[in-house]
């Protein structure tokens, strides 16, 4: 009997503790996660930030790194090994689970820490050519000697810090998902970079234009989608002479699909990926020198994309933000220059049909030869569970990621009107290269011709470059590796067996749009078109319409520029959208009959006095989008609801013909129910309409909240979509095409203002914290000046001067 | 009573040093070893595994919430869905870790009962 009781006992011990010591579902370790002397206790921070005055680590020589109040670290150093490796420690010891988690992403190993339900992510990862791109990569920059010793300082860095970390000392979310930090490698680096390319160059919709030209035939695709938006103000003026073309390419059958695409696309960026720059030169300046602006909108996550810092050696003295996980600073200034980036959002992504000759699939169809395919073996370890292994077939033109039962359950097979076919993935970000060196460069120049020798290492993602120098030069340039087009190539699926549908070349590198020191004062980009009609290659992406024709609307204008009023552009809330919609909209509205009741009183009302901004407190734009959006479901409604994916045509293109043509039979409504004939003026009526019932609601609810604001409201969202790790309901105004191109979920992920002059002076701001640590008051010390617009002053250092320095650590070479 | 509190303080102060060398459930080996090396009640027996590493789990805990402002447990109370008071989840640490080292401590003493000690 007592050896039972005992045995009871010591069960019940042995299954608690067990459970307590294990990962179940989402919970982690409970006992462990808890223990106050190595679980998240350890985690919490004090208020003031502890900072080791001290610290012995591989340096050549003695260092120091001085932390200003926001804690952005200001490195210096004596030499090139030492600088990259106290960048490589310093920004792991704030950010390391988010520069391997989003590693981790990018090459697909998610399922490793999370098990099963991330093996569809992983195979996307692996079948797009992730890994197979950053091992090409790693390749390509270890032949570039310099490149290699910085990647390897860097690497050295963040070994270190990982090396010195316990039980006790890991990082927050290692130890909620249970697993611990693996050495960093260059390929972590190359696979970083992968990353924001993904991030930055899957804007294509080669799927929909597929499914919208089979649906309703070239001739309408044509109208609904222009190539040129009407009023389009592209990034290179117009008038700007061009070379012509010195690579010719022969044309190829641009439409020779027959059915619409039975798959889904694969992950895509919103629309509004996208940023604005922008430099005006000295003679529109306050100063008389320039200044340089750079504002890059991506998703808004948790800890930052970005992370400043400060890098000081002898021939280098470099601020700015840079990635984690990579060396150098992406966008910043030194003594003499400063940079920033938009994306070129140029199409660099192409699919192409592949003809296996059997179901071995060892053969593909090109140009009336069948060459052979590779296999590559992606290995997918998964957490708690066997390893799966994913078999992709790799062509010439690059891997067949729609194979087999890849995306299978995106439709039924034999569905009407849709196929399923082999699709393989053509893509810039598969070609080896060096954007190390770019940056490497750019950290150092002193000039205009720095500048250009920089960029000429550069290839992907395609990047907006301008630029800024004390000696009053200002300039643009698209760079990139861009494929040489004919008409119209890139914007469909293609045959893969044709050898024409095949990127015959690149358009030169000289060739590229660029332009300095224009008449006009000023050089601006936010994701437009690069050149207008007259540019000699053709080139085809998604571009922006609302917030570039603003920017040099304003810049056009202003004179006397100053840092302030840059800060206020950087931040402007204009509607351009709104301004031309609303007053045709309305127009159409009062050619009904009213009815004059409540409902239709408050939308005018709200809109009446509304001056197409779109500020937090205001109603006017809830009311406005509400109204649009309806108005745009109305018009478009024969798109929706297909078994396959389209895409709706750009709002100029739906305004144009709601001016020009507002009987066209594009407006006419599905549904038989309609008394009468639908058209643009009464589907106006009728949106309105709607949209003040909504309205009304929401007036009456207690919890209605029609301010702007509400309807806009912003979450910063922690990297594992943990809601206590991220920043909800953050409150405060813009658009998505407005300049402050704020969405609830995407935004200025950085704000930059740099006045050159003697010594350059400079203002940002980012929704985040330099600290990746939860437990930190540093994790999102800066969102709330960002939500309201505000800036931080950067601190510029230099060897003499470091004065605004808080924390100064000291680092000393092992003996 | 003054042995029961004499256990109490003996698994607490032993816990907290050898916790900076083991993982954290050495807490259950040394209410284990406590009450078998002293004995005592059953019906006692959780109690001091249980106050032992309660009183110590909170103190610890608490001192560290209140260092830091409470910043982080409270989002750690939001992950858990525990509601967002000061100290909960302080509490919820000691009552986890103090019903583990009742568990351990009673399973000694029943160990000890074994021999008829």
């Amino acid at each position: 009997m007592k050896f039972l009781k005992f045995f009871i006992s010591l069960s019940l011990t042995i299954v608690v503790v067990s459970a307590l010591n294990m990962k179940i579902a989402v919970l982690p370790p409970v006992g462990k996660f808890i223990d106050p002397v190595n679980g998240f206790w350890q985690n919490a921070e004090k208020p003031e930030p502890e900072i080791t005055p001290e610290l012995k680590l591989n340096v050549h020589a003695a260092s120091r790194i001085v932390f200003d109040e926001r804690l952005v670290p200001h490195i210096f150093a004596e030499n090139l090994h030492d600088l990259y490796f106290l960048q490589g420690y310093v920004t792991a010891s704030n950010r390391l689970w988010q520069m391997e988690f989003q590693t981790d992403a990018a090459a697909g190993r998610i399922s490793e820490i999370i098990g099963a339900k991330a093996i569809p992510y992983d195979r996307e990862q692996r079948r797009i050519g992730m890994l197979y791109a950053a091992e090409a990569a790693v390749k390509a920059f270890e032949t570039d000697t310099l490149a290699k010793q910085v990647m390897e300082a860097y690497t050295e860095g963040v070994n270190v810090y990982i090396k010195s970390l316990t039980e006790k000392t890991l990082p927050l979310e290692y130890k909620l998902l249970d697993y611990k930090p693996e050495p960093w490698t260059s390929l972590k680096s190359a696979l970083l970079l992968k990353f924001m390319t993904k991030m930055l160059t899957s804007n294509e919709r080669d799927f929909e234009n597929t499914n919208m030209v089979n649906l309703i035939g070239k001739e309408k695709f044509d109208l609904l989608f222009p190539d040129f938006y009407p009023g389009t103000d592209p990034i290179i003026p117009r008038g700007t002479k061009f070379d012509s073309v010195s690579v010719h390419v022969d044309t190829g059958k641009v439409f020779p699909m027959g059915k619409q695409t039975a798959y889904k696309p694969i992950e895509q960026p919103e629309d509004f990926i996208g940023s604005n720059n922008w430099a005006v030169s000295g003679k529109k300046t306050t100063t008389g020198k320039p200044i340089l602006c750079n504002d890059p909108h991506l998703k808004l996550n948790l800890p930052s994309i970005w992370y400043e810092i400060q890098l000081n050696a002898p021939d280098i003295n470099v601020y700015g933000v840079s990635l984690p996980g990579a060396p150098n600073v992406v966008i910043g200034f030194n003594d003499s220059v400063a940079w920033g980036v938009t994306n070129a959002s140029v199409d660099v992504r192409d699919w192409y049909e592949i003809t296996f000759k059997d179901a071995t699939k060892k053969e593909y169809l090109f140009d009336g030869k069948w060459l052979n395919t590779t296999t590559r073996i992606e290995e997918i370890k998964v957490r708690g569970e066997e390893t799966y292994y994913d078999t992709v077939f790799y062509t010439h033109l690059g891997p067949v990621v729609y194979e087999g039962n890849f995306n299978d359950s995106a439709l039924p097979a034999g569905r009407q009107g849709t196929k399923k076919q082999n699709l393989a993935l053509k893509w810039t970000a598969h070609i080896p290269s060096n954007e190390l060196a770019t940056f490497y460069y750019l950290n150092r120049a002193k000039n205009y011709a720095d500048y250009e020798y920089a960029l000429t290492f550069y290839q992907s993602p395609g990047q907006n470059f301008v630029f800024a120098d004390a000696q009053n030069d200002i300039a643009i340039r698209q760079q990139g590796k861009f494929p040489a087009r004919w008409k119209e190539q890139g914007k469909f699926i293609m045959d893969g067996s044709v050898k024409e549908n095949d990127w015959q070349a690149y358009i030169p590198q000289q060739q590229n749009p660029h332009i300095k020191n224009p008449e006009r004062g000023f050089v601006s980009s936010a994701n437009q078109h690069p050149a207008d009609e007259s540019y000699p290659y053709y080139e085809t992406g998604v571009y922006e319409h609302y917030r570039n024709r603003r920017i040099n609307n304003e810049l056009t204008r202003m004179n006397n520029i100053s840092p302030d009023s840059m800060m206020r552009l950087q931040t402007d809330n204009y509607n351009l959208l709104a301004e031309e919609m609303l007053p045709v909209m309305l127009d159409y509205v009062l050619k009904n009959k009213l009815k004059n009741d409540s409902v239709e009183k408050l939308v005018l009302d709200v809109l009446k006095n509304w001056n197409y901004r779109n500020e937090a407190g205001m109603i006017g734009p809830t009311a406005f989008e509400m109204w649009w959006k309806q108005y745009e479901t109305f018009i478009w409604d024969e798109f929706e609801e297909k078994p396959y994916k389209l895409k709706l045509p750009h709002a100029s293109t739906t305004l144009r013909l709601m001016k020009e043509e507002p009987h066209n039979k594009f407006f006419l409504h599905l549904t038989t129910k309609d008394r009468e004939p639908k058209n643009a003026i009464n589907l106006s009526y009728d949106s309105f309409y709607w949209t003040g019932l909504q309205l009304e609601d929401m007036f009456n609810d207690a919890n209605g909240h029609p301010q702007w604001g509400y309807k806009n409201a912003t979450t910063v969202e922690h990297l594992a979509k943990i809601p206590a790790f991220s920043v909800n309901n953050l409150i405060a105004g813009g658009y998505k095409y407005a300049i402050n191109a704020i969405t609830p979920t995407h935004g200025p992920s950085w704000r930059m203002i740099v006045a050159l002059g003697d010594k350059p002076k400079a203002w940002g701001v980012y929704p985040g914290g330099q600290s990746g640590n939860p437990g930190s008051y540093n994790y999102t010390a800066f969102v709330e000046k960002w939500a309201k617009s505000e800036y931080y002053e950067l601190v510029f250092m230099s060897r003499d001067n470091q004065e605004k320095g808080k924390y100064v650590q000291q680092i000393l070479p092992v003996k | 009573m003054k042995i029961l509190a004499l256990k109490i303080s003996l698994i607490a102060v032993v816990s907290f040093g050898l916790q900076f060398l083991l993982p954290w459930w050495i807490i259950v080996i040394v209410a284990f070893a406590v009450e078998l090396l002293f004995g005592g009640q059953t019906s006692l027996a959780f109690f001091s595994g249980f106050y032992g590493i309660f009183i110590y789990w909170l103190a610890y805990a608490a001192i560290i919430d209140i260092q830091t402002g409470f910043l982080l447990s409270k989002k750690i109370a939001l992950l858990f869905h525990l509601p967002q008071w000061s100290l909960i989840v302080a509490l919820v640490t000691a009552l986890i870790g103090g019903t583990v080292g009742g568990l351990g401590s009673l399973t000694g003493n029943l160990f000890r009962k074994m021999f008829n000690i």
